[in-house]
């Protein structure tokens, strides 16, 4: 079951979005996960496109996840994060990268880790955050005999970093299909 | 239908090794025996052309520190191929190194690859003439029961480079599973018969914009037909597939060694060489993005500017695990 904590903010992606992971039955072959047009099956998704806030649209060709190329998203408001939670997944083998929260000059690189699409169990700490029993092959042909998978992972920031911009690495093999940041409590002040 | 992988690993070698050392020895950890090695597998010709071994060389040596050999024998007829259902009437699992084309379960290859895919082949029935395949690759996982005669194809036809494989106890009887120093210089020294580790980014680094030539005239995926025209891009790509996979490995390895003063630690060799792999990694799929790009495209000088600041991390990052390595072989003495 996915849950996302209480409160948890959502990095609006949409202006970001430039790749199309997700097909729907009888659409024509797009890019897909890989480039190779390999593709996750857009009906097998169901109320997590909601939870994700994917475009209408999502499998018919419209831009449903950041392939990560350097992109810089700012947020409507800055925060005060505790943690951060991705969805996404690796193509071409598992990604390990840094993510680079930034407020006022100062830096946070944060590690994310995301399975392969294709991977059947997690590599990492990251835990299976939907799965369909069949994939888009090359050429829009449906296969059974390869599972996509999208992952999910939490890391905590401790202590918490004031965001205003996540800067996202230079590597179009990691996949972000949602972002959240996870808002600290107040903060406390010294009392004399 | 969905499959419960046993064991899954995204490199084919290693997966399929890995699964016949556990059928031959439950006991052992693969990760004690595949992972000790470092070896690039890369030369130099006189010509100054960059080329790969077949990963099993150096796996093959790994094997021998461990007191195994692992036998290969090449299948091109159907009587070497008998040898291999011999083995497995005889109650013993081999591996096999089959033409991807001919394998139905192989969806990533089947009719459009003449590329190999190595599998491991268990529990011959007779009565049936079926034998369970077992293919623990990451993405591609089977495991099921299937007429040998399904397999003749895949082993006999055409000139793929099929063979099948065993692993024998070696006659000596010898190990020398304490290979610090050797793992040191294969990451960055004399690297014995190969490239080094960091003698081949260091080649890479000096020749890249060659290289993306290269890779930008390897046959496209998309052009139909099934590839067999393996040029000096895909090898090139190949070859840097599969070191990804030998410093996972290698990283693997070094986590398991906890009586060698921990070098699994944090900050250690084992996640310095684990991060090399995973750089290394992303410039292989970049050069493979680039070679397929039109210069024109926005995106290329992006990724273009990423090959250097990668490489130069895999080089100290695997210049800081040899250092290690050779620290640790140096307390031990």
């Amino acid at each position: 079951m996915t849950v996302t904590p209480v409160g948890a903010v959502r990095v609006d992606l949409t202006p970001h979005r430039n790749s199309a992971a997700f097909l729907a039955a009888g659409e024509p072959p797009d890019d897909g996960f890989d480039g190779f047009g390999r593709a996750f099956p857009a009906e097998q998704l169901g109320a997590h496109a909601l939870h994700l806030g994917l475009p209408n649209g999502c499998g018919h060709g419209a831009p449903d996840n950041v392939a990560c190329e350097g992109q810089a998203i700012d947020l409507d408001e800055p925060l005060r994060a505790a943690g951060l939670r991705v969805v996404g997944a690796g193509s071409g083998g598992t990604v390990s990268e840094i993510l680079t929260l930034e407020h006022d000059g100062a830096t946070t690189p944060v590690r994310v880790r995301l399975s392969d699409f294709l991977s059947r169990r997690p590599a990492f700490d990251d835990t299976c955050f939907a799965h369909s029993p069949f994939l888009y092959d090359v050429g829009a042909r449906p296969e059974p005999g390869a599972e996509p998978r999208l992952w999910q992972t939490e890391i905590p920031l401790d202590p918490p970093v004031r965001c205003a911009r996540v800067t996202l690495p230079v590597n179009p093999d990691m996949h972000i299909v949602g972002l959240w940041l996870l808002p600290a409590g107040p903060e406390r002040t010294e009392r004399p | 239908m969905t499959q419960t992988a046993r064991f899954t690993d995204s490199s084919c070698y290693h997966a399929a090794l890995a699964t016949l050392l556990t059928a031959t020895e439950p006991h052992t950890d693969p990760f004690s025996v595949l992972g000790n090695n470092a070896a690039t597998a890369a030369r130099l010709t006189t010509d100054g052309e960059l080329t790969f071994s077949d990963p099993l060389e150096p796996l093959t040596a790994t094997f021998a520190r461990h007191g195994h050999r692992l036998a290969h024998h090449p299948v091109r007829t159907e009587a070497d191929w008998r040898q291999a259902l011999d083995t497995l009437r005889s109650g013993r699992a081999v591996a096999i190194a089959a033409d991807a084309f001919h394998l139905e379960h192989y969806w990533v290859g089947f009719r459009t690859s003449h590329a190999l895919h190595v599998v491991v082949l268990e529990d011959f029935d007779a009565a049936t003439a079926t034998v369970r395949l077992v293919d623990p690759g990451e993405a591609v996982f089977f495991d099921g029961r299937l007429p040998v005669a399904r397999l003749t194809s895949a082993m006999c036809e055409g000139d793929a480079g099929q063979a099948w494989m065993e692993i024998l106890p070696l006659d000596t009887g010898r190990t020398d599973t304490g290979a610090l120093p050797d793992l040191a210089r294969q990451l960055s020294g004399d690297g014995g018969p190969w490239l080094s580790g960091t003698a081949l980014v260091r080649q890479l680094q000096q020749h890249l914009d060659s290289y993306l030539t290269v890779v930008g005239s390897r046959p496209r995926g998309s052009a139909g037909g099934a590839q067999q025209d393996w040029g000096p891009g895909p090898r090139l790509l190949l070859g840097l597939w599969w070191y990804h996979h030998t410093l996972r490995w290698l990283a693997g390895h070094l986590r398991t060694r906890t009586t060698d003063g921990a070098p699994g630690a944090e900050g250690g060799p084992a996640e310095t060489v684990e991060q090399a792999s995973r750089d290394l990694l992303v410039v292989r799929n970049l050069m493979m993005r680039l070679g397929a790009m039109d210069e024109t495209d926005d995106r290329f000088a992006r990724f273009r500017a990423q090959l250097q600041p990668r490489l130069e991390t895999t080089l100290r990052n695997l210049e800081s695990a040899a250092a290690a390595l050779t620290a640790l072989a140096k307390e031990q003495q």
